[in-house]
């Protein structure tokens, strides 16, 4: 079997202040844009949609497993969860967590994503975008609860809406 | 239609509380731009109406500027919702952000109310110590050392392992108290109360069970140890020196021993049990103080 070259680990996030001493660890978010969506251009014409929605929720699940640990860290509770989540995504300027519904007992909740990363000021399409942020938010409850979820973006920027409106359910053993 | 048809209708669907939605069906076809740009408005008048009314969960399907703003008002108010709720349940980390001057009040109210619970679990937690202390000895008074008995031969109680009671009495207390009168008395129980403190474990539980009677539950502790924690308590009493007491005066006490190997976890029967074994260790003592006092009962076999 074929080595992987880029199995993912932190050290792919690299000594920064090594790397970069002029220019820091601060990028603009059309930069991040340019590079997601040109990459899901190019991607597009060699995978179907649902192949790419299914790679970028993948990525978004490893990306919260691999956030969880480096900024979010052991929670006791679903608030401190909620807090820290919030913390962590508001000062790396991801977006602005909000819950709107917990159901503890069902694990259900209803949670939206305001200002995001991916998507807030995109035209309006018509369709939901966030997969990345799908997987992330899995990636995040996975990391908090240890069970997988289905989260399922319910409205988009890219629908219309004014945030990202995301439902998050306990997948059914 | 006519420019002042358009601009009437569009005036009521804004301002008429009373217009009614089914006066669109009279639009015709042609129309259709000026019927899409009213069916917008009536949108917006009917989820503004929602809101209005505290329905939070109107559900839009618009797009567009304005809707998006209602919808954005309208998350926010969801959130705040959980969070209110949150707070309700003690959450004080809850912060509101983004929502103006509302923000501030919201978040001065939190700190507020944070600062009042805090106070309020302070002096609760002052009043509720001072609720099961002795004052004139600082030990646990009867009623929390009966509560945390239950706690402790519940605990004792899965593992199978003993429990002692150990019931010390100073002996002659009344003459103590005629001769050199009640505040040497008291400083006397004060003096005692803390040489037997000295002498407790980490999961023994002492009491000033009333008068110039003190309770002790020895957890893990079968009849023999007792016996001989029981014996040093009084050789300890009894070798202290007292400051407010003529040199050469000393005190004893004497200390009835009951042991049992608790069975119950429900309290009720905990209850039961704790009166029926105290029962035997004040028997126990009375033989002590029969005996002669500055002694244990049953007493250390050679």
């Amino acid at each position: 079997m074929k080595q992987r070259q880029y199995a993912f680990s932190t050290d792919l996030l690299g000594n920064i202040a090594l790397g970069r001493p002029n220019l820091g660890n601060l990028t603009r978010v059309e930069i991040y844009r340019l590079f997601q969506f040109t990459l899901r251009d190019v991607l597009e014409q060699k995978m179907s949609d649902s192949e790419i929605d299914q790679c970028f929720y993948d990525a978004g699940f490893l990306s919260g497993k691999e956030f969880s640990k480096l900024y979010i860290g052991q929670c006791d509770t679903f608030a401190q969860f909620i807090a820290n989540t919030q913390a962590a995504m508001q000062s790396m300027k991801m977006g602005i967590l909000r819950v709107e519904k917990a159901d503890l007992d069902k694990l259900s909740f209803e949670l939206t994503i305001g200002e995001d990363l991916d998507c807030s000021g995109l035209p309006v399409s018509g369709y939901e975008i966030c997969h990345y942020d799908e997987g992330l938010i899995e990636g995040l409850f996975f990391s908090f609860t240890g069970q997988h979820f289905i989260v399922k973006e319910t409205e988009c920027w890219c629908t219309g809406g004014r945030t990202c409106r995301f439902s998050v359910e306990v997948l059914e053993q | 239609m006519t420019k002042d048809q358009i601009v009437t209708l569009i005036s009521e669907i804004i301002n008429d509380p009373l217009w009614n939605e089914k006066s669109l069906n009279d639009i015709s076809e042609q129309d259709e731009q000026v019927l899409t740009l009213c069916r917008q408005l009536v949108h917006l008048r009917n989820f503004s109406q929602a809101l209005a009314q505290g329905d939070l969960f109107y559900k839009s399907d618009e797009k567009g500027v304005a809707v998006g703003m209602l919808k954005q008002f309208q998350a926010n108010l969801r959130h705040l919702v959980w969070q209110m709720n949150e707070l309700a349940q003690g959450d004080f980390s809850q912060n509101v952000q983004y929502m103006g001057d509302f923000s501030t009040a919201f978040n001065s109210l939190r700190e507020a109310l944070a600062a009042k619970v805090d106070s309020m679990n302070e002096l609760f937690n002052r009043y509720k110590k001072s609720s099961e202390t002795d004052l004139l000895t600082g030990l646990p008074n009867r009623r929390a050392f009966i509560q945390r008995s239950h706690q402790l031969i519940k605990h004792v109680a899965s593992f199978g392992n003993p429990i002692s009671l150990i019931i010390a009495d100073i002996d002659h207390f009344k003459s103590i108290n005629d001769t050199f009168g009640h505040n040497i008395g008291d400083s006397i129980l004060k003096q005692i109360a803390q040489c037997l403190r000295k002498q407790l474990r980490s999961n023994d539980l002492c009491c000033r069970w009333g008068g110039e009677e003190f309770l002790f539950l020895l957890c893990g502790a079968p009849l023999n140890v007792a016996q001989l924690r029981a014996e040093n308590l009084r050789t300890q009493c009894a070798n202290s020196v007292f400051d407010d007491l003529p040199p050469k005066t000393s005190i004893t006490i004497s200390l009835g021993i009951a042991s049992f190997f608790p069975k119950a976890i429900e309290d009720s029967a905990i209850t039961k049990t704790l009166e029926k074994v105290i029962s035997q260790a004040d028997q126990n003592l009375y033989h002590a103080k029969n005996n002669g006092r500055n002694q244990i009962f049953p007493p250390l076999t050679k």
